[in-house]
């Protein structure tokens, strides 16, 4: 039977476009925290390793924004034409972290985060889909084990454990929070759009960031409460609140006449 | 010839990974190998060293492995 390649552009599930934006969105911002963080790096690998983390997460953003305009939306509205109120990144990246282990803390919670969710895709029946979420686990793959190695180096001083632990009990329950609630219905996996329910996948996560003890290589370390969400929190977003405005204007794309 | 104490503790480290333990040198296929960096000439590579032939070499990173999720490991 013959087809027009235009039929090929059916609009995509609601929910499913939803959470592809927050997580692009989440890795825009995230690729931005490594290209203002970069030059903290304690060593030229440091540096090599982040600016390749921030180009990877640059990468998986466009992916996703270029799978969307396929789908009824505009690329370039994606890149440039949101306000701070329309980008869905992650709560836990709303304020810059304050040292190195903090720094440490957020990348390795956003990494783990969005990998949790976007491997719900990993068995979509678009294979464009599930190829964009087994990408970003084999990068993500690696940017875990960049974490893991400075948690290893961390977990020898007491100071520094320390304030790496502090970090996760401020940080943790803002990434939790990501995943909504733990008794939330889910219409995604109901609509056979994901094949795992965002609660096997928030328990994932709170499963992989329990480790936190045995990456220190010390006592094992129990995570804190999960915090309710704030009124203002928007399930479609997964946030709530605009961007910050210092933060939007380090995200946001200038406007083209004016990028040269 | 080798460097600092911290600098030979930190090759060790990664030298143990799980992850490179199938990598060995292509010149003479020994598995005697120490890891000089993560990051080789770009980002997605790993430099070795082999302690065999000393010759060094990259080795690309991505072997299809996936951080554990809630289907499981890789």
């Amino acid at each position: 039977m013959a087809y027009k390649v235009a039929e090929l552009e059916t609009s995509l599930n609601s929910g499913l476009e939803a959470d592809f934006v927050a997580i692009a969105d989440t890795k825009l911002v995230l690729g931005n925290w490594y290209a203002e963080c970069v030059m903290n790096g304690r060593s030229l690998p440091d540096f090599a390793g982040i600016l390749g983390m921030c180009t990877v997460n640059y990468g998986h953003t466009r992916a996703i924004y270029q799978h969307l305009d396929r789908h009824g939306h505009d690329y370039v509205h994606l890149e440039r034409g949101r306000g701070a109120g329309k980008i869905h990144s992650m709560n836990l990246l709303d304020q810059p972290p304050e040292g190195w282990e903090e720094f440490i803390v957020t990348a390795w919670l956003a990494e783990l985060a969005t990998w949790q969710l976007v491997s719900g895709y990993l068995g979509h029946s678009d294979r464009s889909i599930a190829g964009i979420a087994r990408k970003i686990g084999e990068e993500a793959y690696f940017h875990l084990k960049y974490a893991h190695g400075w948690m290893h180096i961390i977990g020898q001083d007491a100071d520094e454990r320390a304030r790496f632990l502090a970090a996760v009990d401020q940080r943790y329950p803002l990434a939790l929070q990501w995943f909504g609630a733990e008794d939330n219905d889910d219409p995604v996996h109901a609509a056979g759009q994901r094949d795992m329910p965002v609660a096997k996948l928030r328990a994932a996560f709170a499963a992989e960031a329990g480790k936190v003890g045995d990456h220190l290589g010390g006592d094992p370390v129990a995570l804190p409460a999960p915090v309710p969400p704030p009124t203002a929190w928007r399930d479609d977003a997964r946030r709530s609140g605009p961007l910050p405005n210092g933060l939007f204007e380090v995200v946001r794309f200038k406007d083209p006449e004016l990028a040269h | 010839m080798n460097g600092t104490k911290a600098g030979a503790a930190h090759r060790s480290f990664h030298s143990g990974d799980p992850d490179f333990d199938r990598v060995t040198c292509p010149d003479c296929d020994k598995a005697d190998l120490e890891v000089v960096s993560l990051f080789g000439g770009a980002t997605s590579e790993v430099l070795f060293r082999c302690n065999a032939c000393t010759s060094c070499f990259n080795w690309i990173k991505w072997q299809g492995a996936l951080p554990p999720s809630a289907h499981g490991g890789n």
